[in-house]
């Protein structure tokens, strides 16, 4: 009789001190399998090791002691972590396979729906399949978690719709622009929300940013860590002819954009499109900007209000996701109980937060 | 098998694959599938094969009457999906492409009378003159489509109703772009179109003539300006649609055409 076994710690559990200590790299694996070979309670083993999580995800026999093996397993490779080994949970048949099925679907990820853990652990099976460390159940289940994660993602709009203001602005941007690389962003004032939405900005591609402050060390500062170049405060209208973006936020009671000032650079600009982010309470841009065709105007709320809407849709896909999550392990436990009918099946567990 | 046998499969195949396209979640309309992607594909085999084998009956390009004009404008949208699609990655046309021919193969079967023109007299110059507007159809058929899709984009992104399902849509940039393209290719046929048909014998229809001229010289007023951005992105997709509603009321000079 077997047990399938999950032993888990994640950025929720654990900071990165005690992840960075456990994480295992490939020639660890390489090394450890030689010792889980000649384990005769462990019947298949596959490691997940990434920045954020380290998993074990095992098929045991019944009755045995997980936290033994994975003592034994750290021991073998000569790693003195005996103290941090407590923190990991251990999860066992449903529970360890809804696991792993949220793992796969990205419901487990600091980044909800994020895509890279499915890849990362496509590379962990291969990786355990490579040492000859999966069995047939270890197979089934990996294989049933990468056809539940691919369902999730096409079914659901879990990984669609930004949730903070920063990235919403993002997604605007590459809805009127499409490819970012090449274009120019403008940054009036240095406040906290500008500098991560410019942050996102560069994250997507941006290389040219110019940052314009009232005072200047500080937009120095700031267009250094953005790789950037800071121009006199006095002079960001110049800038405006060639900027494909502009995030305002200074703090300034009246308008800085005004149309008095702008409109006869928007009429030089012709017809190159132009995307205003208005970060500033009181505003910075006169709203009259956004009559002109082919420049689009958002203000903090504007952008507030997409990213909570958009929240609010995850929140159906988190439940939708749950709900094929559940017919996929149900699935995968029939299977189970059908090919090892003497084997303890527990019956599938409340959908409940890990712990 | 009849020429109107693979039309019929044609109609049921854009068919197939509009309703594909709508039976899944409202959301992923948008977002390319190969399978219908395919399933276009073999459908413009269907139709293509109907006006190969409507040609072989005629003996000559199957532009002798209204019907058949219809069937190869459609055609010509479809072709012109299939060069753009792909090259510009823009699925999304696909879901709007599919229906338009669907309807257009639909009614022109249901409402227009199919009088196989027998003794239609060959005239080169004419099919010649035919088959390139007909290609122009297609290629300022879709730029206008874009156009459509172009200001229903804006209009949401100024009004700023941006849902999450827009991200599969392509960037307003992107539309713009491939519509020029398709504007400049559209425009080429349609110059060969209009020049082909100054050596079609018999009395010249002056005011047809002056009508096609009109129109080529919309097409050319709104390229030149719109890669000059001298027009904004708004205005040259407002205007490729309204340009294509002319353009289409061109149609009654295929009175003309014996057997229309």
């Amino acid at each position: 009789m077997e047990d399938i076994i999950c032993l888990g710690l994640s950025h929720r559990e654990a900071p990165v001190e005690v992840r960075e200590r456990l994480a295992l790299n490939t020639s660890q694996q390489i090394e450890a399998s030689a010792w889980l070979k000649k384990q005769e309670g462990i019947q298949g083993w596959v490691t997940l090791s990434t920045c954020n999580r380290i998993e074990f995800y095992s098929v045991m026999k019944t009755h045995s002691d997980p936290l033994a093996y994975l003592r034994g397993l750290f021991a073998s490779l000569n790693e003195n972590c005996e103290s941090l080994l407590n923190q990991f949970w251990t999860r066992k048949g449903a529970r360890a396979v809804q696991h792993l099925f949220r793992v796969a679907s990205g419901l487990e990820s600091m980044v909800l729906g994020e895509t890279e853990i499915f890849g990362q652990l496509k590379q962990a099976y291969a990786q355990a399949h490579d040492l000859k460390l999966v069995n047939k159940t270890l197979h089934r289940l990996f294989q049933t978690a990468f056809q539940t994660g691919k369902k999730v993602r096409n079914q659901t709009d879990i990984t669609r719709g930004s949730i903070s203001v920063g990235s919403t602005a993002v997604e605007l941007a590459v809805q009127i622009f499409g490819d970012l690389s090449h274009r120019k962003v403008v940054l009036l004032g240095a406040g906290e929300t500008s500098e991560k939405t410019a942050r996102a900005l560069v994250s997507r591609g941006i290389q040219a940013v110019i940052v314009a402050n009232r005072t200047f060390d500080h937009a120095q500062e700031l267009a250094t860590e953005l790789g950037g170049k800071a121009v006199p405060f006095e002079n960001w209208d110049e800038e405006l002819l060639e900027a494909d973006i502009v995030i305002s936020s200074t703090s300034a009671p009246h308008y800085v954009m005004t149309a008095e000032k702008c409109l006869p650079i928007l009429e030089k600009r012709k017809a190159r499109s132009l995307f205003l982010i208005d970060l500033a309470v009181p505003r910075d841009i006169d709203p009259i900007l956004a009559q002109k065709d082919d420049i689009y105007l958002y203000n903090i709320d504007d952008l507030r209000s997409i990213a909570d809407k958009n929240l609010a849709e995850r929140q159906i896909a988190i439940q939708q996701s749950e709900k094929i999550i559940e017919e996929q392990v149900e699935h995968f436990m029939n299977w189970r109980q059908l090919v090892y009918p003497s084997d303890h099946t527990d019956s599938l567990p409340q959908f409940s937060k890990a712990p | 098998m009849s020429d109107r046998f693979w039309l019929a499969l044609a109609t049921l195949g854009y068919g197939l694959a509009f309703i594909g396209s709508f039976y899944r979640a409202p959301s992923r309309l948008f977002k390319p599938t190969p399978l219908l992607f395919s399933c276009f594909v073999v459908t413009m085999g269907f139709h293509t094969t109907f006006l190969i084998q409507r040609g072989n009956i005629i003996q000559h390009c199957p532009v002798s009457t209204l019907f058949e004009i219809l069937i190869f404008v459609a055609w010509s949208l479809g072709l012109a999906y299939l060069i753009v699609g792909p090259l510009y990655r823009m699925t999304l046309l696909g879901a709007l492409t599919t229906p338009s021919i669907f309807l257009i193969l639909l009614s022109t079967q249901l409402f227009i009378h199919d009088k196989v023109a027998l003794s239609f007299p060959k005239n080169p110059a004419l099919e010649l003159h035919a088959a390139l507007n007909i290609l122009a159809y297609g290629a300022l058929g879709l730029a206008g489509l874009i156009g459509a899709v172009f200001l229903l984009q804006e209009n949401w992104l100024k009004r700023k109703q941006f849902t999450g399902w827009l991200a599969y849509w392509p960037s307003l940039h992107e539309l713009a772009r491939v519509q020029r393209h398709l504007l400049a290719y559209g425009l080429t046929f349609l110059t060969f179109g209009i020049a082909a048909g100054l050596f079609i014998w018999g009395t010249r229809n002056w005011l047809i003539l002056s009508w096609a001229v009109g129109v080529w010289v919309l097409y050319l007023g709104l390229l030149v300006f719109s890669s000059l951005q001298r027009l904004s992105n708004k205005k040259t997709a407002l205007f490729s649609l309204l340009i294509y509603v002319i353009l289409l009321s061109t149609f009654w000079n295929t009175k003309h055409i014996p057997y229309s």
